[in-house]
């Protein structure tokens, strides 16, 4: 009931529609019992009483009947589904808004999968109760309520017993629609299962081909379409049951209006046409039984999608906006970490950790998976807030700024590159407001990215992203790259952002960063000795804590971790003739 | 390349074709007895059913009128009788037809498959993932509807329109034709209103994918938005998004509701025809009430066919451009077959000849020009150049995953085009750049290589190249669950259990294109020895990134827009000052 109450809020401003909605119902609903006793009056005063000079009269009134119930079920229409589309629609903008608001943390948490069911299947269900549900709802009242007025009327033991049937009638429809639930749970469960098996095979197509594997996932997927096909069958076979028990049960009631209707006439208890009246107004007593159990079913699921939708919109964003956040006409760029620690529950990531780059200092970041780097830089914007311990960008706690201001200087280049389905001149201007057509190429240039776009027939006008053309690893990286410069940030961060950029062009790249490094506060994660080598300062992460750090020929001189990975990386090198020669020689 | 768009752009459909529909049709012709039978339960049903006006109005006139109780309890035991006959009928229908379409649909789903299995690279080249996914599922169920109920209703509803007016004309001859006079006007209203209705419910549906789409890639880059500072912007676009979408849905849904009003207003006009020429009838005994009831309940009853109809219509457009993707597939030849005289490739030795091969992609733009070379039973070349210059082109060819231009590709002697796909397969093993996970255990994924491994051959080679300690300590040990794509592993520990693969499938010849991602320095030497392992005592070739898989290779061929410009051993190459040993500075001399 809470949830329906939550729900209920947001339909306040679009009250005024659901009332017109209901206005127009209820004159739907009373127009439809008019047919009915023009019919009668047609037969028991027309016909069997001979007053033929009502006729006209009647003959227009059924047009006008019918006319006006279809004006009315139009505007009882336009009204609840404007009603339910303005509701669902500011549900849906709170919703996107509110997941705008959400921390990265969060997204490490929810499936995208998940909270696009939200977005789709949640709101679909509140949907369909704030449109139909809310109208068969109250129609299924008044269709009882009036009938009910108007056959009691005429004769109350007929009603009775025309609706000895309903409770069966409802009894199954209830029924129906909780067997029918979980069958339906079931096809959708074994509908996804082949969807992905289709989409495993078609995604590994070229391994299953170089393993001869076709076979095989032939197999695979008989099994999945067999199971298909099973479940689609067993939930067939529950409406192969309980379709004709309503059905018949439902024409039950005819069969006793004929009996005892037709008793009652011949006994004189009422007249023909009141008979045929009572006839004609059966579907309005069948109706709301029928849809019972659609309406048990709707409001259930409407509750369960109501509270999924409300438990991510009362989630408040663990990162917020400080209320006066502190003004500073310029970002100089320089960070500074103060025994910095960060704990997700009662794992330690990072552990007392304190640095300090100066503006145009680069940092390098160094270490195994897991050791922390990505979550070090991820501190610097505010992605995540530590636990313990302060980042200050000038001088000033992170906390303190304003979350807008922080943000837009720093530039970021993210170890999973994403790209969205838009022209790479969009993708690369996703940071600014306005960028010209020179600014982007030379991002570009810089990123290493301008020879291949060019190449490209449509250049900076290609559809990338999921929906476009794929680039590869690399060309994303260095197109983020350039998505990151033309920022001009003062603060640049680099997440293993050319690990799948191959070596060449690596260097290249870097050539050309460094000319800018010198402008902007740089960090750095890689792996590579070569990438890190010329920073200020080298951190080696391990486990959270700071294992080492120094520029590149301290830590070299230190014979430790650094100067392992160095040996690894260039095991080969150092025993190579050329460069010892080489080394002699210069 | 094929078609794409983005969150404001809809997808194309196409128009209707009648030899694809006949061709669908054709998938009905094995179920030709339950079609049948389906037809039969269901003309049953429906006759049963129209057969109660009839039974009310014979109770009017006969009996009721008379006061003939005994003939009243008869003409409903009759309509018990008939409504139970129809209601079982129906259970029947209702069971056949699901079993028919259902199983009709679930083999067409796998024709569609099995023939994907059998396309060449080029197929998978030519149409997005995505794409393909969306022929074998949701085209197939898009025709579903049509070949499991749209026909046999189609039947039946025609069937119907016959019965009742047959009804009709011999209730009442002239008051039929007057009663249904009306009908062209409906069924002009309805079909004309059907075809809009079908567009503006496909125009809404694009609109919601268009949105779905959008928020979907929020949310997938949402990190990227908030790092960028864009939330405003993207709020902004959501909004247009929405509103466009509920201005579509409106104009759909009023448009959806506007049939039964129409059926309302048109079936008023009959009933008032039908009574005001009635009463003419009824003054001079040539009608009576039942007879004016009854015929009303049968015109109400004549217009849900016409509606079914004109749904059918619809039901046709949609069907048909769906078929056309499936058939689109399934005609699709295999680029590459087995020639009928193919043979099996015999036990391989090793030996691999390239000679004058030309090859390109598209046509006039060659990616291997003339190449020849030699290479000798367990060797272990590393291919190495420029990205685009040709090195994966060679793994393309060498296991037929595309034909040849003009030249020779042999193995141990035997053109290449001479064997069977399968035995070829069987005995050239790759390894790809990108180790594509399955879903299912770390267990399953490595049996890839050999279907019939036992767990402890398995574990015996995820020891040899290195992979047992990191999957030992993961939290089911080799049972635990990977995710399709195994985005919850490394790249070193992916391409680690790749080579357990590999190593399991053992081939004679072994193409291996190196990663090039950089990979944390444990996993990176781990991943050196097991390249080691790997290329142990088989012919191998390499693309290379790694400067000690480059060093420890018997030859180096430096391939340059698809030519081998330099061929020889590490020493070889740098001693000849060429290209190799420019690359080799390049990459190296600026670390010490």
């Amino acid at each position: 009931m809470y949830i329906l109450k939550r729900i209920w809020k947001y339909t306040q401003k679009y009250k005024w529609f659901f009332v017109f909605a209901l206005i127009f119902s209820t004159l739907n609903v009373v127009i439809a019992l008019v047919p009915g006793k023009i019919t009668q009056v047609l037969i028991d005063d027309v016909i069997r009483g001979d007053n033929i000079s009502l006729l006209p009269m009647l003959l227009l009134g059924f047009f006008l009947a019918a006319s006006i119930r279809s004006l009315s079920i139009m505007g009882e229409r336009y009204f609840i589904e404007y009603f339910s589309q303005g509701v669902v629609n500011d549900l849906k903008q709170s919703l996107y808004d509110h997941l705008q608001r959400q921390t990265f943390n969060f997204y490490n948490q929810n499936k995208t999968g998940e909270l696009m069911s939200r977005m789709t299947g949640d709101m679909e269900a509140i949907r369909q109760l704030t449109c139909d549900g809310i109208l068969n709802f109250t129609k299924m009242f008044f269709y009882l309520f009036f009938t009910f007025i108007v056959l009691s009327k005429i004769s109350l033991k007929l009603f009775i017993f025309t609706m000895l049937a309903s409770p069966f009638v409802a009894f199954f429809a209830l029924r129906f629609s909780k067997k029918i639930k979980p069958a339906a749970r079931r096809v959708r469960e074994q509908f996804s299962r082949l969807n992905s098996t289709v989409q495993e095979n078609i995604i590994g197509v070229r391994i299953v081909k170089s393993f001869h594997r076709e076979e095989f996932e032939m197999e695979k997927f008989n099994r999945e379409n067999e199971e298909f096909f099973r479940r689609n069958f067993a939930s067939a076979s529950i409406w192969a049951k309980y379709f004709p028990l309503l059905e018949f049960f439902s024409g039950l009631s005819t069969f006793f209006l004929l009996l005892f209707g037709g008793m009652m006439v011949i006994n004189g208890e009422i007249q023909l046409g009141e008979w045929v009246q009572f006839n004609s107004y059966l579907w309005m007593l069948l109706m709301p039984m029928l849809m019972l159990g659609g309406m048990v079913d709707l409001i259930n699921r409407t509750i369960v999608s109501g509270e999924r939708i409300f438990s991510i919109l009362d989630r408040e964003p663990e990162i917020k906006n400080p209320e006066n956040p502190v003004v500073l006409k310029e970002i100089k760029g320089e960070v500074e970490f103060r025994n910095v620690s960060l704990r997700f529950g009662s794992e330690v990531v990072l552990e007392d950790i304190s640095l300090h780059a100066k503006p145009g200092d680069t940092i390098a970041i160094m270490g195994a998976t897991g050791s922390g780097k990505t979550s070090l830089i991820n501190l610097i914007a505010r992605y995540y807030d530590p636990t313990e311990g302060q980042v200050l960008i000038d001088n000033i706690n992170v906390r303190e700024l304003d979350l807008k201001v922080l943000r837009e200087n720093v530039a970021p280049v993210m170890q999973d590159v994403f790209l969205f389905s838009e022209t790479i001149r969009e993708n690369i201007v996703y940071g600014v407001d306005s960028a010209s057509m020179d600014e982007i190429r030379e991002a570009a240039r810089i990123a290493g990215a301008q020879e291949f776009i060019e190449k490209m027939e449509e250049g900076y006008e290609t559809v990338v992203g999921e929906m476009g053309v794929g680039l590869s690893g690399g060309q994303k990286q260095r197109v983020s790259i350039a998505r990151a410069l033309i920022k001009k940030a003062p603060i640049l961060i680099l997440d293993d952002a050319t690990s799948a950029v191959d070596m060449e062009t690596e260097q290249l790249i870097q050539e050309s960063l460094e000319k800018i490094q010198k402008k902007c506060t740089t960090f750095i994660i890689a792996h590579r000795i070569s990438s890190v080598r010329h920073a200020d300062e080298i951190i080696i992460l391990n486990n959270g804590r700071i294992l080492e750090r120094g520029t590149h020929e301290e830590l070299l001189a230190r014979k430790g971790q650094y100067y392992k990975i160095f040996k690894a990386q260039y095991r080969d090198l150092l025993e190579d003739n050329i460069i010892k020669e080489k080394q002699v020689m210069s | 390349m094929s078609a794409r768009n983005r969150y404001f752009e809809d997808e194309r459909l196409e128009t209707v074709d009648p030899r694809t529909l006949r061709r669908l049709m054709g998938y009905l012709k094995p179920y030709k007895l339950q079609v049948i039978l389906a037809l039969f339960l269901m003309a049953v049903a429906r006759l049963a059913d129209l057969l109660n006006p009839i039974l009310i109005m014979i109770a009017i006139d006969k009996y009721i009128a008379n006061g003939n109780l005994k003939g009243l309890i008869n003409v409903a035991l009759v309509y018990l009788l008939l409504l139970a006959i129809s209601n079982i009928a129906i259970r029947f229908r209702v069971l056949v037809t699901n079993k028919t379409g259902h199983n009709m649909i679930k083999n067409i789903r796998k024709e569609v498959f099995s023939h994907i299995q059998k396309l060449s690279f080029n197929f998978f080249d030519s149409l997005p993932a995505g794409k393909i996914i969306t022929r074998v599922i949701n085209n197939v169920n898009t025709l579903q509807d049509l070949l499991q109920n749209g026909v046999i209703n189609v039947v039946i509803d025609i069937l119907t329109l016959f019965i009742i007016l047959i009804i009709m004309l011999r209730i009442h001859f002239r008051l039929t034709l007057v009663a249904l006079s009306v009908s062209p006007i409906l069924i002009t209203v309805v079909f004309l209103l059907k075809n809009k209705i079908r567009l503006a419910w496909r125009d809404v549906q694009r609109k919601g994918s268009n949105l779905n789409a959008y928020v979907h890639e929020s949310i997938t880059g949402m990190k990227v938005t908030q790092a960028f500072v864009r939330e405003e912007k993207n709020s902004g676009i959501f909004r247009e998004l929405v509103d466009l979408y509920k201005s579509t849905w409106m104009k759909a849904v009023m448009l959806s509701h506007s049939v039964f009003p129409t059926v309302l207003v048109v079936n008023s006009i009959s009933g008032i025809l039908v009574y005001y020429v009635g009463m003419k009838y009824l003054a001079t005994g040539l009608v009576s009430v039942g007879t004016l009831i009854a015929l009303g309940n049968y015109v109400w009853r004549f217009w849900q066919p016409i509606i079914n109809l004109s749904n059918f219509y619809n039901q046709i457009m949609v069907a048909s451009s769906a078929a056309e993707r499936v058939f689109q597939v399934l005609d699709t030849e295999p680029a590459i077959v087995d020639k009928p005289a193919a043979i099996d490739l015999p036990e391989v030795k090793g030996r691999v000849d390239f000679k004058n091969v030309n090859f390109s992609y598209e046509e006039g733009v060659p990616i291997l020009k003339n190449m020849s070379f030699t290479v000798e039973p367990g060797e272990t070349i590393a291919l190495v150049g420029a990205t685009g210059a040709g090195k994966s082109t060679i793994i393309n060819l060498l296991t037929r995953f595309y034909d040849i231009d003009s030249g020779q590709i042999m193995i141990d002697g035997i053109d290449i085009r001479d064997v069977t796909i399968e035995s070829l397969r069987r005995q050239v093993g790759v390894m790809m750049q990108d180790s594509f996970i399955f879903s299912g255990t770390v267990l399953d994924n490595i049996r890839y290589g050999k279907l019939d491994a036992t767990d402890e051959e398995i574990i015996e080679a995820a020891k040899t190249i290195y992979a047992d300690q990191f999957i030992r300590e993961m939290e089911n040990g080799y049972n635990t669950e990977l995710n399709e794509g195994g985005s919850r592993l490394s790249t070193g520990q992916r391409q680690l259990i790749s080579f357990a693969r590999i190593l399991l499938y053992n081939p004679k010849i072994l193409i291996l294109d190196e990663a090039t991602s950089s990979i944390d320095t444990q996993t990176e030497i781990l991943i050196q020895k097991a390249t080691d392992v790997v290329l142990k005592g088989r012919t191998s070739f390499v693309i290379a990134h790694r400067l000690s898989t480059i060093r420890n290779a018997d030859r180096i061929f430096v391939i340059d827009d698809g030519e081998i410009i330099e061929a020889g051993n590490h020493q070889e190459l740098i001693n000849k000052r060429g290209t190799y040993y420019q690359l080799y500075q390049a990459q190296y001399s600026k670390v010490v």
